[in-house]
């Protein structure tokens, strides 16, 4: 079968693009990706974009920039995952042996929509009842922290572990590392989350290329491959554990055997962090911890850049930031550069096996609506 | 109670603070409540308050379908 393999990534530094437009911005990415490929706009072949809330056509939009025209281009729209689902379509799309190059793009500009959160469907059961994205978790926060006894303070770790890491990336959003007391005594904004637990609303473009690895040697000789690229939709469960996002157990489970590796193989990971408490049920899903034992896995350190598995090693999506349809992609291309050793900075110590995953949604009687879990090795 | 939160920042437009509850009931039946605040500055908010409520029929008789929270004050439904 023909494998996947990523030869460029690019990004925008995420944060606020105050009057960007979708197809400078995506295209600034693009340019990136291109650059660090070693590959001139001509040869994609096609390409996929995520993107959530910039109206029609975002890909075009951005090709556009290039005087791009007639390739196929699929633009997706799957929530947060937007991003992760482009890649995963592109991915498939080399694997299928119907392209040898694709271009794989995702992009948001939230500073449209001012502070606050985000918007979902005004027609859903729980958003009708006022569920929204903070709330959501915050409901699971409180019953793991019945169930396991966790303290805001440990919550708030998480955070602080985040801004340690975006201190630490160019690209982030955030540069000012945070205390446990900043994180607790911020504005609260759905008990136990306050501001500082949440991710914020962002700007930004990241872009890869996905090659066949029949060209790949044309073009690199430090080739990164995708072992597995999986996305799952929810399963319709009125009553479930808040504990365990079981959208991610779905897609882990498929992504470990299609990569045909496990836990201990883990170098690192970039997950879905988009509240604090996510990343501790992350660290549970993937095999980290034991359930329960997230917060200690945090407080021994393993999980900081020098440990034994880095987690969100470029400040995740609380502080790196979180451009909903761009953050997929950036999580690959941050994996792309941490496997290649050119994370400069926040570089972790010769990874070899990169685990992705981000989440999308928002919508009643499932835990999440979408979930792409990549994983990609030297 | 399965778990809650007390909202502070809500869509835009909509009064906060409210608080939603999950409450778990027989035969695999959950429910989602929101109890409404009003002005955060007033001193008579239902917010952090105990109530007393049950869930009621609903019309469809499908309580997966629709519910009704009844406030039970001085042990008679209002």
């Amino acid at each position: 079968m023909t494998r996947a393999v990523v030869i460029g990534a690019g990004m925008t530094p995420f944060g606020k693009h105050l009057g960007a437009k979708i197809g400078p911005l995506g295209a600034a990415a693009v340019s990136a990706a291109l650059s660090s490929a070693g590959l001139g706009i001509a040869g994609i072949q096609a390409a996929t974009c995520g993107n959530v809330l910039g109206g029609m056509l975002p890909g075009q939009r951005i090709l556009r920039e290039f005087g791009v025209s007639d390739i196929p281009i699929v633009n997706v729209e799957n929530a947060c995952s937007s991003g992760g689902t482009a890649l995963h379509l592109a991915t498939r799309m080399i694997e299928s042996g119907e392209y040898d190059i694709v271009l794989a793009v995702g992009v948001e500009i939230l500073s449209v929509l001012g502070s606050g959160v985000l918007p979902l469907d005004p027609d859903d059961t729980e958003v009708l009842q006022g569920i929204n994205m903070p709330a959501s978790y915050a409901m699971r926060a409180q019953r793991y922290m019945h169930e396991y006894k966790l303290t805001p303070e440990q919550l708030a770790l998480v955070s602080v572990k985040s801004h340690e890491n975006g201190a630490r990336n160019p690209y982030a959003q955030f540069s000012t590392p945070w205390t446990v007391e900043d994180v607790v005594n911020a504005k609260m904004i759905a008990d136990p989350l306050t501001l500082y637990m949440c991710c914020p609303n962002s700007d930004g473009a990241a872009a890869v290329v996905v090659c066949s690895d029949r060209v790949a040697p044309r073009y690199t000789t430090r080739p990164v491959y995708v072992r597995a690229s999986e996305l799952v939709s929810g399963h319709f469960r009125p009553v479930r554990d808040l504990t365990a996002p079981e959208t991610t157990i779905t897609a882990r489970d498929k992504a470990f055997a299609a990569a045909g590796v496990g836990p201990a193989d883990l170098d690192m990971i970039e997950c879905h962090d988009a509240f604090a408490i996510g990343e501790l049920f992350y660290y549970e899903i993937f095999g980290l911890a034991e359930k329960g034992e997230g917060a200690g896995l945090l407080t021994s350190g393993a999980t900081k850049i020098d440990g034994r598995i880095p987690v969100n090693p470029s400040g995740g999506l609380l502080a790196r930031g979180h451009p909903l349809g761009a953050t997929g992609v950036a999580q690959v291309a941050e994996a792309f550069w941490q496997l290649r050793g050119e994370a400069e900075g926040r570089q972790i110590t010769n990874p070899r096996v990169a685990l992705t995953h981000v989440t999308g949604g928002g919508i009643s009687g499932y835990d999440n609506g979408a979930c792409t879990v990549h994983i990609l090795t030297t | 109670l399965y778990s809650y939160t007390v909202v502070r920042v809500g869509r835009k437009g909509e009064l906060t603070p409210y608080a939603l509850g999950a409450a778990d009931f027989p035969d695999d039946v959950r429910v989602l409540a929101k109890i409404d605040g009003w002005a955060p500055d007033c001193p008579d908010s239902p917010i952090g308050r105990t109530v007393v409520a049950g869930v009621a029929s609903s019309p469809s008789g499908d309580p997966r379908a629709d519910y009704r929270l009844v406030v039970i004050e001085g042990g008679e439904p209002s």
